[in-house]
Formats: C-alpha cells, structure tokens, sequence
C-alpha cells in the first residue's frame, strides 16, 4: 500500500539524494498513487497518468532541496498540485471534459467513470483531492493525512462531507 | 469530529467492512486507479549528476553582503556626518548650572564648583573643570580652535591631526589624533597625554608628546621636553635642570642615570633640543635600547637628523599621527570609557 505509515521511506530519501535510482523507483511505487490521487482531483484523467511520471521525474534532481527526508510525501504533492496548475495554464481551451474523454487517449475510461471524476473534479476545492485520493486510488484516512499534510480529523471531515455532497450530485445511487 | 452517522467507516479506512455505496463509486472509478507496476517510472530518465546540496551556504552569505554593505554605508555616512560641522555653529556647553551656547568671540567662565561638558563640533568632547574660561574662537567641520585663560580641560578627539588647537597664554595645543588633559595657570599650561599625540607649540620652539607623558610650556621659553609620568621623580627635575641650566653636569650625570629603556624618547629629544649634550645622552640611549639598522650615534652627531628620527620611530610609541584613526577609542563618549 502506498504512501507508507512507515518511517522507511526517509532512509529511500537519503540513498535517492546520493543517486540510488533504485531507491528512488521504490519511492516512486510507494507514492506514485498519492501523486496520482492528488492529479486526479484536477486534471483530465487522460493526463493524470503522464503526468505523475512528470513530477517524479522533476522531483528527483531537486531532492536536495528537500530539507526533511520524512515529509517525502507532502513535498512530493506539493509538487503534483504544481504541476497540475501548469498543465491548466499551458493547457489549450478544450471542450468540456467528458466530452474529451472518448479520446483515443484512454479509451478503456469509461463514461461512467468519467462522469464521476468530473464530478469530484466539481466539488469545492477542500473535497476533491481527499476523495480523489480515496475513491480513485484507494488511500487510507491516515495515508491521505501524510500526503497532504491535513490532521486526520480535518482529513475525515472532508471525506464525509465531500462524500455526502458526491452522492447528492450524483444521484442516491451513485 | 462528530462523524456522520451515514458515512461508513469504510470511507476512513478500506479494510473495514465494506459500505456498497462506496464499493459502488470505488468500482465506476476503477479504471482510473494508478497502478505503478502498470506504469513504472523510466528510470533511465533520471541522470544521475552529483546533487549538489542545496547553496544554503548562499544565503547566510547575502544576508553578510548586505549587512556588510549597510554598515559600510552607515559607517561612511557617519564618517562624513562626523566633520560635517557648519561653520560658526555654536557648540553647546551643559553643566549643573550652565546649559549654555558657545558662541564664537563669546567666553565663558565655569562656575568653581562646578564642571562643564561641551562638544567639540563632532569631532569630539570636552570637560572643564571649575573656574575654567573659555572661548570660542573658530569652528567648522573638523577645524576648531578654542581660547583659553585659566582652569583644567580634558580633551578627547577622534579625528585627523590638527582638528583642535587649544590657544594659552604659554602658546598652542594642538590634537594629533588623542586624548589629553590641559591645566593653564598664568602664563604656564601643564599638558598629559593619554591617548595619541599632543603638540604644544609657542614663539620659541615646539615639543611632541606621546601617550603616557607629559610636558609644561611657559610663554617665551622653550616647551619642556616630554617625561613619561612613570618616570622617576629624580630624572623629571633632572631633565628640567638640564634644560633650563644647560651646563649643569650634576643634573646631567641624574638624568642618564635614572634613565628607563621606556625614557629613550626622552632622551633622543634631549639630545636633539642640546647638541652639546648628545654625545652623552646617545650614548646612553643607545645601552638602553640599541639603534635599528643602519643608525649610527656618528651619523647623529654629524647633524643627520633622520637618523635621529629612525631610531625614534623605532621605539615603542603610540601610532604616529597619520595613523591617528587606529586611536578609535577616543571616538567613544567619556561616560563610555574612562581612563
């Protein structure tokens, strides 16, 4: 499961700043969903996938930059939610989502998957990243807690209300 | 957190029992979970270069050039500001009784139990004890020039050589970069040295003096040649012998007998000011303390008054008067430092 609740992580950190790129890919296999989760919540699903190799790949000449090995994660989607925001900005004017998402891109998204990220992706801000991160790639309340840097009360919160909103949006029986 | 009663746990955490409502999302949502073993991260992307840690290094030293350029802009600010006295500006005298502006052409007499505190433009300050009277003669930037009849004076001046001149009926007192005491009484001005050089000059000659010494000028008479005040009290009478009674072979044989390695400035002084007493005199500066190089007793006594000044130069005396800056305590206020 990623991102870890262990500490181990920091020690990857450490070996990774000194060119370990194995350390690094291990990195990148316990985080990649929470940088995935945390794309997810804004851009495109066609996009999100290339896009998390993007960050990685960014990431990893800049780890000295990192001042505390154990807040990988929090750094990491410090990063996505960048990047995510270049992308809008680069991004040409493009028709509305769904209706993009038939492209040849990702044809095996279907539309009812793309109906529902589009609506996480409506939600207000503070509920789209917490249940993009927990509805589409699986993190735990605690794991989600670590990736953003929220307390896990907060983290709950958002989960419920944000759930209830989705629900609400998408009809009684989702 | 109050958790809403229809929200599963199973939102919180996806090993718990699960909820089918979210089962339900979680599958329509499906094909867009990230799988890294599906994706994995091209690894022969990530060059590796020697990461260089962070320049954190940078920026303490920004933050040093800054403040290294402030305090250099402040201390060349300070510098200018410092002799940037408008001419004929009154300086301010305070004392218990007194808060009064000097003004020039105008005296002022120290009550006698009282003390007085004035500013010397900004190039320093000056006490004056009771009874003292002075007046103001001339002041701009770092050109002063006080006159003064009577009573006691201590000076400290932080500034180029000649700033201040002390005009007494004995003749001038000039600042060399220093701090000094002056005592007039009459026609006699008693000067001691405590920090840099002092010059007391009248119609008859004039006479340098170091930290440390001290020297009294009458009018119409030479200056007397600059003692140390630790001297013995025996070679202070007998150099004031030797100079007022050139002749006196008694004062003489005290004066080279009595004599410290730290009176070698005396008596190279002695010896300049009496040409008929240099042989002796040399000889007993030089078993004191030997010439440098090149400095011969013959060279001196042939009339070669740099040689004289070599071996001057070579003794441990204050900093000579163009390097009056290194004397920068005298920049500090009396309540600051005492001496």
């Amino acid at each position: 499961m990623n991102p870890p609740a262990d500490a181990g992580h920091a020690r990857l950190v450490i070996a990774a700043r000194g060119g370990d790129r194995d350390a690094f890919g291990e990195l990148y296999q316990r985080f990649s969903r929470a940088v995935h989760g945390v794309l997810a919540a804004r851009v495109p699903p066609q996009d999100a996938d290339d896009l998390v190799q993007e960050v990685f790949l960014h990431a990893w000449p800049r780890l000295a930059e990192l001042r505390e090995p154990a807040a990988f994660g929090g750094w990491i989607c410090t990063m996505a939610r960048r990047r995510a925001m270049d992308h809008h900005r680069r991004a040409r004017p493009s028709n509305e989502l769904t209706d993009t998402l038939a492209s040849a891109d990702r044809p095996d998204v279907s539309a009812e998957a793309a109906s529902a990220i589009a609506a996480i992706q409506d939600l207000p801000e503070a509920y789209r990243e917490t249940l993009a991160l927990r509805l589409v790639d699986g993190l735990s309340g605690p794991e989600i807690a670590e990736s953003t840097g929220l307390t896990h009360d907060s983290v709950r919160v958002n989960l419920h209300r944000g759930f209830k909103l989705l629900r609400e949006r998408l009809g009684a029986t989702p | 957190m109050t958790a809403d009663r229809t929200i599963p746990d199973y939102l919180w955490d996806p090993a718990a029992e699960p909820d089918p409502d979210v089962v339900a999302l979680e599958r329509r949502l499906a094909g867009l979970r990230f799988d890294p073993a599906a994706n994995p991260l091209d690894v022969t992307r990530l060059v590796v270069v020697p990461i260089a840690p962070r320049r954190r290094w940078r920026r303490p030293l920004v933050a040093m050039a800054i403040a290294a350029s402030l305090l250099i802009a402040a201390s060349v600010g300070l510098w200018q500001w410092r002799w940037s006295w408008p001419e004929g500006r009154a300086w301010t005298l305070r004392s218990q009784s007194l808060d009064a502006k000097l003004e020039i052409g105008r005296g002022v007499t120290v009550p006698q139990a009282d003390q007085a505190i004035a500013n010397i433009g900004r190039i320093g300050t000056m006490r004056l004890g009771g009874g003292t009277s002075l007046e103001l003669r001339a002041t701009r930037g770092r050109r002063h020039r006080v006159r003064m009849l009577d009573g006691d004076m201590h000076v400290r001046v932080w500034a180029p050589p000649g700033s201040l001149v002390v005009e007494t009926p004995a003749g001038d007192v000039i600042d060399l970069g220093c701090e000094f005491v002056l005592s007039v009484s009459g026609t006699t001005s008693a000067v001691r040295v405590l920090s840099g050089w002092v010059q007391i000059a009248n119609n008859v000659d004039e006479v340098l003096i170091p930290a440390g010494a001290s020297s009294e000028m009458t009018a119409d008479l030479p200056p007397g040649t600059a003692v140390f005040d630790d001297a013995a009290a025996g070679f202070r009478e007998a150099v004031r012998r030797v100079e007022t009674d050139g002749g006196d072979t008694g004062a003489i044989d005290v004066t080279l007998r009595l004599a410290r390695v730290r009176d070698v400035y005396t008596l190279l002084v002695l010896a300049d000011r009496n040409p008929a007493l240099a042989p002796a005199l040399l000889a007993r500066a030089s078993e004191l303390s030997a010439p440098p190089g090149d400095v011969t007793i013959g060279r001196i006594l042939r009339g070669d008054r740099s040689a004289l000044w070599t071996w001057s130069n070579s003794l441990p005396l204050p900093p000579p008067k163009s390097k009056w800056w290194l004397n920068w305590r005298d920049a500090l206020p009396f309540w600051l430092t005492t001496r």
